[in-house]
C-alpha cells in the first residue's frame, strides 16, 4: 500500500495555494487537506520511513502509533475547517502560510527523531507569523515580530536540550520524565513557551487578537495543542505540570473578566482550556493522558469554532471591542447559533464535545486522590461558562444595541462554522467515536446521572450568578497588564538606554580621536615641530580640508581591474 | 429575557435536577463533598461570584490600563 506522509501533501498544497489563481487555488486549499486527512486513514500504526543521516544518526520523518495519529487526524480536520472560512480571503501567500503552518503541526506529530521534530517545530513559527503579519496594522507588525522572537527563543532552548541529548547519543524522541539535569529543563521550557504555561503566555494573548481573521483561527487550534502533543510524548507524569496546569487554567479565568477585546478573551481562554491538558499530562495515567489527548481533539474543534464566530462578528462589523458591540443577533441569527454551540462545548455541557473530555480529565484527578487540583479545575470550568458562555454572546450578540453596522458574512465562513458545530455535537452525543482513537488504555464513561445533574446545576447557578452581575460584567475600554509589560516596558526602556549609553561612547570616543589627530598630524608632517623649528613645508598645506575625492578611483579603473581578474580566472579555469 | 423569567427558569432547571439527584444518582463519592446534594449548585453560584469579585479587585489594582498604555495607534517605526 503506498503511504503519503500528509504534511508533505499540506507543503504541496501551502505551495499551489500561494501561486495558483483566485478558483484553482479555492481548489487546492480545499484538496489538500482532504488528501492528507485520506492519507492520515491509510496510515497504520508502525508504519516509519527512516533515512540514514550525518554521524549515524537516522532521519524519522514518519512514525505513526496511535498518539501522533490521533493528533494528526485533528490537525488535517482543521487545517481542512479552517480553510474553508479562509476561501473568500484574496491573499495567496497567507492561504499558503495557514496551509504551511498546519504542515508543521503534522510534522511535529509524526517526527520519530528530535532533529525531524525541531524542523517542524520552528516551521509552525516561522509560518504563522505571517497570519499576524498580514494584517497589516502597526499592531499586528509590532506583536507579530514578539510573537516571533519569544518563539526563536523557546525554539533555541528546545534546539539547545536536543543538543545535549544528541551528543549522548540519544537521537530519537522518546520519554524524558525519568531524567533530570539540563537536556530536561531546556527542553521543559521549550515546550512550555509553545503551551503558554504562564508566565511564559502573553504571546499567545498579545498575537492571536492582532492576526488576520482567518489567520487566528488557524493559530488558535495548533501552536498550543502541538505542544500538548510533545507534553504527552516527552513528559507524561512530571508532576511539576499539574500545577502549572492548574494554575493556567484559573490564570486564563481572570484575565478573560477584565478583557474588553472579543477574540482576547478567547485567547485568555485557550490558556484556561490548555492549563487542563498540562494539568492531566502532570498526572501521567492512562485515564490523564486520554483525557489530555481527547480534551486537545475537542478544544480545536470549539475553540476554532469560536474563533471563527468572533471572526464573522469582525469582518460583519468591523468592530472587535466588547463596549463597542451589542445588539446584532437579528442581523446574524445563524452565526449566533453556531458560536452557542461552540461556547456550550467549551464550558462542557452534557451533548456537547467539551463535556466528554473535560470530564475525564477531573475524573482522574479525583482517581488520583488530588482533592485541590480537581476542585480548582472545577472551578475554572465556572470561569469558562461565565465568559465563553453568557459573557461574551450577551455583549457581543444581544444586550445594549451598539448601533454597529451589520455587513454580510460570506457564505463559506459560515459552512466552515457549521462543520466545526457539526463535529462538536457529533462527538458530543456519541464520545465513542472519539473514545475508540484515544492512545492509552483506560476506559471512561462520561454520561452517568451524577455527572450530568452536577454539570447542570453548576451551569444554572453560574448563569443565576451572571445575571446578578451583569451591569459590572460590560467591557470596559481598558487594556490588561500581563506578563509581556516585561519585554514591552522595562526591558523595552533598558534597551533603550543601553543602545543610546553605546552610541555615546562610540561618538565621545570619535570626537577625542579627531581632536587628537588634528593635534599630531602637523608632527608628522613636519617633524621639525618637535624640536621647536617652525619653517612650513613645501607642497600641500597642513590646513587644507580632506577631500575623499582626490583619492577616489575613478570608476573605469575600478571596472578594468574587475575585467581583468575576470579575464584571468577565466583562462585559468579554461586551461586546468 | 426579564430577570424574573431567568431567575424562575434557573430555579425550576435547579429544583428538578436536585429531585432527580436524590432519586437517582448513586454518588461514588471519593470525597465527603461529592456525597452533598446540590454540592454543585453552590459551587457554582459562590465560584464565579468569587472569581467576578477576585478578577475585578486584581483588575483594579494592578491589571487594568489605560488603552494607549503601550503608546495605542500613534506608534512610530
Amino acid at each position: 500500500m503506498i503511504e503519503f506522509h500528509p504534511a508533505f501533501i499540506l507543503i504541496l498544497g501551502a505551495l499551489a495555494a500561494a501561486v495558483l489563481p483566485r478558483r484553482l487555488r479555492q481548489f487546492a486549499m480545499i484538496a489538500a487537506p482532504v488528501l492528507a486527512i485520506l492519507a492520515v486513514y491509510r496510515l497504520e500504526s508502525g508504519t516509519e520511513w527512516i533515512y540514514p543521516f550525518i554521524n549515524n544518526m537516522d532521519l524519522i520523518l514518519l512514525r505513526v502509533d496511535k498518539l501522533s495519529w490521533v493528533f494528526a487526524l485533528i490537525f488535517c480536520i482543521m487545517a481542512l475547517l479552517g480553510n474553508i472560512y479562509a476561501l473568500h480571503n484574496d491573499n495567496p501567500r497567507e492561504c499558503g502560510s495557514a496551509l504551511l503552518y498546519a504542515a508543521g503541526a503534522l510534522g511535529v506529530a509524526f517526527a520519530g527523531d528530535w532533529f525531524t521534530l525541531i524542523v517542524f517545530w520552528e516551521l509552525l513559527a516561522f509560518s504563522s507569523v505571517f497570519l499576524v503579519w498580514f494584517s497589516k496594522t502597526p499592531e499586528a507588525r509590532r506583536a507579530g515580530m514578539r510573537y516571533l522572537l519569544v518563539h526563536a527563543f523557546g525554539g533555541n532552548l528546545f534546539l539547545a536540550g536536543i543538543f545535549i541529548l544528541a551528543a549522548n547519543g540519544q537521537f530519537e524522541v522518546t520519554s524524558l520524565t525519568a531524567s533530570s539535569g539540563s537536556a530536561f529543563w531546556l527542553i521543559l521550557l521549550g515546550i512550555s513557551i509553545n503551551a503558554a504555561i504562564p508566565p511564559l503566555h502573553a504571546w499567545l494573548t498579545d498575537a492571536y487578537p492582532e492576526g488576520t481573521i482567518t489567520g487566528s483561527v488557524f493559530m488558535c487550534a495548533f501552536t498550543t495543542k502541538v505542544a500538548v502533543y510533545a507534553l504527552i510524548r516527552i513528559f507524561p507524569g512530571t508532576e511539576i505540570l499539574i500545577w502549572a496546569g492548574v494554575i493556567m487554567a484559573l490564570y486564563g479565568v481572570v484575565y478573560a473578566v477584565l478583557e474588553n477585546d472579543i477574540r482576547r478573551l478567547l485567547a485568555y481562554h485557550i490558556i484556561s482550556q490548555v492549563g487542563y491538558m498540562v494539568a492531566a499530562v502532570g498526572m501521567g495515567t492512562d485515564l490523564a493522558l486520554n483525557g489530555a489527548t481527547s480534551h486537545a481533539f475537542s478544544h480545536i474543534l470549539y475553540k476554532s469554532l469560536l474563533f471563527m464566530g468572533a471572526g464573522a462578528v469582525i469582518y460583519s462589523t468591523g468592530r472587535r471591542k466588547l463596549s463597542e458591540l451589542g445588539g446584532i443577533y437579528r442581523q446574524m441569527p445563524l452565526a449566533v447559533i453556531l458560536y452557542m454551540i461552540g461556547a456550550f462545548s467549551i464550558s462542557g455541557v452534557p451533548l456537547f464535545n467539551g463535556f466528554i473530555s473535560k470530564s475525564m480529565i477531573i475524573s482522574a484527578a479525583s482517581y488520583n486522590h488530588m482533592p485541590a487540583v480537581e476542585l480548582l479545575l472545577y472551578l475554572a470550568s465556572v470561569g469558562t461558562f461565565l465568559h465563553t458562555g453568557l459573557k461574551l454572546p450577551y455583549f457581543m450578540f444581544f444586550g445594549p444595541d451598539s448601533g454597529a453596522k451589520v455587513g454580510k458574512i460570506p457564505g463559506n465562513m459560515l459552512v466552515a462554522m457549521a462543520g466545526g458545530a457539526f463535529l462538536c455535537t457529533l462527538y458530543g452525543v456519541f464520545p465513542a467515536l472519539l473514545y475508540n482513537k484515544l492512545p492509552f488504555d483506560a476506559s471512561y464513561v462520561p454520561y452517568t446521572w451524577d455527572h450530568v445533574i452536577s454539570t447542570v446545576q453548576l451551569l444554572t447557578a453560574t448563569l443565576v450568578a451572571f445575571w446578578i452581575y451583569i451591569p459590572k460584567l460590560g467591557g470596559v475600554p481598558t487594556i490588561s497588564v500581563d506578563t509581556d509589560w516585561v519585554y514591552r516596558k522595562p526591558v523595552a526602556v533598558f534597551m533603550t538606554w543601553l543602545v543610546a549609553v553605546v552610541c555615546n561612547i562610540r561618538d565621545w570616543f570619535g570626537v577625542q580621536g579627531n581632536v587628537l589627530l588634528k593635534k599630531v598630524v602637523p608632527y608628522f608632517n613636519n617633524p621639525f615641530l618637535l624640536v621647536g623649528g617652525k619653517t612650513p613645508v613645501s607642497g600641500e598645506a597642513v590646513t587644507a580640508d580632506y577631500d575623499e575625492n582626490k583619492y577616489r578611483f575613478p570608476v573605469g579603473v575600478t571596472v578594468l581591474f574587475t575585467v581583468i581578474v575576470f579575464v584571468i580566472t577565466f583562462f585559468y579555469i579554461m586551461m586546468i | 429575557m426579564s430577570n424574573k423569567t431567568v431567575y424562575i427558569l434557573s430555579g425550576i432547571v435547579v429544583i428538578v435536577s436536585i429531585l432527580l439527584e436524590i432519586l437517582f444518582v448513586h454518588h461514588h463519592a471519593h470525597y465527603w463533598w461529592q456525597s452533598l446534594i446540590a454540592f454543585d449548585v453552590f459551587f457554582g453560584f459562590f465560584g464565579c461570584v468569587l472569581i467576578i469579585i477576585v478578577s475585578k479587585a486584581a483588575g483594579k489594582c494592578f491589571i487594568q490600563r489605560d488603552e494607549n498604555y503601550y503608546g495605542g495607534e500613534d506608534l512610530d517605526d
